[in-house]
């Protein structure tokens, strides 16, 4: 720590602005959150596929899971429920479900504030190794996108050439020829500009092309410019995370010249946007937190389990430090029990084919609180569920309540109609596109070679394009708001199974009976819908 | 505004350059005719470029487009004219000028990038390698044109 101080600026960790930093509690390299979550997981999908078993198509009989205890037998199904209400949820049902099957998750939670502290770290490490200043180093990390390995490689490889190349040290020092060039030209190699804030009296900027007292920037390579033109110029690279450099040549700007020239910590932004773009890049085993607004990442190191994982069709389920839990393979939220390829495929199609239908075209729709069936009368979108009196809007199936005095119009719609509008133009340009393209190339055979292979990319295109045509959109549209009612259904479920109290139970007999019932329909939907996509082909069952 | 009269000024100075504003009281819409390179199928064409200036000039790049349907090129938009070059996006910087810009765009036509193609078609032919099927398919755009 001592050599650090030495000669160089402290950097610290709070470069990187968050509202969410004080939340952050686990420091980055010893909290190996051994999930329980898992366990807990593992446990509604075997709820989940106790119901399913009767009749299923995945290959979920892949677990040796004893339906025993969950039958459900819809004639005398009363004292079944009475059994099951009178277990109480056992550990050694956890446990039983764990053996044998996935391994467990071994992820933390992190924001950008603690992977960048993480950085900041490795560069004591690296210090030694690299023996310039650690804001030097910084920059070379940015540059490297924090990897260190890449980065050493090429360090040892050529480090004088690194340092020009990433704007660290400028080109001059070449020594045996600096003699003759500084004869030759001694403004370029000559006097050295000393980096940083000048006042000028009458400077004429070549950016603005103003000419004023102003105060000026500059680095060693003496591209002077004034202050507003620096500032504005730094504002507008801070959000992309690479290292920024000199207008005119690759010299680069660090931290402190960051801060100097906007007057406060702007360095925080572009590191955080750096940050940002490394966990892009490392998005295999870094994923954020799918929930609008939520800062936490899940780190994943080893990922070599997520196979054994797919193999299952089980689902990578992790949990943010928010409690939000999504699915780490494909980012999307719990969707137990179907696997994620199942999932994907759904979310795709529902998008894909919202071009071509009106959404709005059903006519009934569940309760999204109870799952009644709500017929739609008229034009309003003011929905009231007969059955539990739950307000909601027809559109979005959210609470009526902050649709407020826009009574007949859903703001969230209007949003989506434009983008569909503009998501089918762009199809039907493409569609034109292609067939302008097919119509060239048959009149003029510019090369038999040629066309055969832009026949066979439009072909393929085409087919594709009608082959999605066929499956519905509404058939996508209700399975992906299947899985999500479904989810929270069996959600709600497994909360009303921790529910211990003998008198409790009793009470809630009542909401757990409708609520399995209600699962277990729109289990039973779902797989309808499932075994029709495997039918068209759309998707495929996995091994 | 300063700087876009200094640049008017100069280009204006010399008088081999097809750059001009749309008025000279006017200095947000700029045109410019750039003459196909020798030895491209864009040989014996001219093109013109529209160039419009945003509010925050040169700190954003110029907004620079082919006219609609006339450029054939792996990185040019056919139907916008919309270009697809890094110092247009990203790579920007303001001690970069019009003529600069200009300069790179009759570059781009001897130098196309198939990383990142706005026309598909072209861009297909070119990352096969097929530089006859490429150029044969520009020309025939152009012919089609006239
Ligand atoms: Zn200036
Ligand atoms: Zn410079
Ligand atoms: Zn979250
Ligand atoms: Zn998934
Ligand atoms: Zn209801
Ligand atoms: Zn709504």
């Amino acid at each position: 720590m001592t050599q650090m101080k030495s000669k160089t600026t402290p950097i610290t960790s709070d470069y990187i602005d968050d509202p969410n930093y004080e939340k952050v509690h686990n420091p980055i390299f010893d909290s190996e959150n051994i999930s329980s979550f898992t366990l807990t997981e593992i446990t509604d999908h075997k709820t989940d596929s106790g119901v399913l078993s009767q009749d299923s198509e995945f290959e979920i009989e892949d677990f040796a899971y004893s339906d025993d205890e969950f039958v459900y037998d819809d004639e005398e199904n009363n004292e079944t429920y009475d059994s099951m209400l009178s277990q109480p949820i056992k550990q050694i049902t956890k446990k039983e479900m764990s053996e044998g099957s996935v391994p467990n998750l071994n992820y933390e939670v992190l924001t950008t504030q603690n992977i960048f502290k993480n950085m900041l770290s490795r560069l004591d490490h690296l210090q030694p190794v690299f023996n310039i200043p650690r804001e030097d180093i910084l920059l070379l990390m940015q540059h490297y996108d924090w990897n260190e390995e890449r980065l050493l490689e090429n360090w040892t490889e050529r480090m004088d050439e690194l340092l020009v190349e990433i704007g660290v040290s400028q080109k001059t020092s070449a020594v045996a020829t600096s003699l003759e060039k500084k004869a030759e030209n001694p403004d370029i190699s000559g006097v050295k500009t000393k980096r940083g804030i000048a006042f000028k009296q009458s400077f004429e900027c070549i950016i603005c092309c103003e000419d004023k007292d102003t105060q000026t920037f500059s680095l060693e390579c003496g591209h002077e410019y004034c202050i507003d033109c620096y500032r504005h110029y730094i504002e507008n690279k801070l959000h992309n995370g690479n290292v920024i450099t000199c207008m005119d040549c690759s010299l680069a700007l660090k931290n402190i010249d960051i801060d100097t020239v906007m007057g406060h910590d702007s360095s925080k932004k572009l590191m955080a946007s750096s940050i940002k773009s490394f966990i892009q890049k490392h998005n295999k085993n870094y994923k954020w937190c799918p929930y609008a607004d939520c800062k936490c990442i899940i780190h994943l190191k080893d990922t070599s389990s997520l196979a054994e994982y797919t193999r299952l069709h089980f689902s990578p389920f992790v949990k943010c430090d928010a409690e939000h839990r999504f699915c780490f393979n494909c980012g999307f939220e719990t969707h137990a029990p179907a696997d994620c390829n199942v999932t994907n495929a759904w979310v795709k199609k529902a998008k894909k084919e919202s071009e071509n239908l009106n959404w709005v075209m059903s006519h009934t729709k569940e309760c999204p609180k109870c799952g009644v069936n709500i017929e739609k009368d008229g034009g309003c979108n003011h929905m009231k569920c007969s059955s539990c009196k739950y307000e909601f809007c027809w559109i979005c199936e959210g609470d009526w309540a902050p649709h407020g005095k826009s009574f007949y119009q859903c703001t969230l719609y209007t949003n989506d109609e434009k983008s569909k509008k503009k998501e089918s133009e762009d199809l039907s340009k493409i569609m034109k596109k292609y067939t302008f393209y097919y119509r060239v190339f048959n009149e003029h055979e510019i090369s038999a070679k040629l066309d055969w292979k832009l026949g066979q990319t439009i072909g393929s295109k085409v087919r594709a394009l009608q082959e999605k045509m066929d499956v519905s959109w509404i058939e996508g549209q209700f399975l992906t708001d299947s899985i999500k009612i479904l989810n929270e259904a069996v959600e709600d479920l497994s909360e009303l199974l921790q529910i211990k109290d003998p008198e409790q139970i009793m009470k809630n007999k009542l909401e757990f009976y409708n609520k399995s019932g209600y699962v277990e329909n729109r289990m039973y939907a779902l797989m309808e819908c499932g075994r029709d996509l495997l039918c068209k082909g759309i998707c495929k069952p996995t091994d | 505004m300063s700087r876009l009269i200094k640049e008017y000024k100069t280009i204006n100075a010399q008088d081999d350059i097809l750059l001009f504003p749309e008025t000279a009281d006017n200095l947000n819409n700029w045109t410019a005719m750039i003459t196909g390179p020798p030895n491209t199928p864009y040989e014996g064409h001219d093109f013109k470029l529209y160039i419009s200036i945003p509010d925050a000039y040169p700190n954003s790049p110029p907004m620079v487009k082919f006219h609609r349907e006339a450029m054939p090129h792996v990185n040019v938009n056919y139907e916008t004219g919309e270009i697809c070059l890094d110092i247009l996006k990203g790579e920007w910087s303001p001690v970069y000028n019009l003529l600069y810009t200009v300069q790179s765009i009759e570059r781009l036509l001897s130098e196309p990038n198939a990383d990142s193609p706005l026309n598909l078609e072209l861009g297909i032919l070119m990352r096969e390698g097929d530089k006859t099927a490429y150029d044969s398919l520009v020309r025939y755009y152009l012919q089609r044109q006239k």
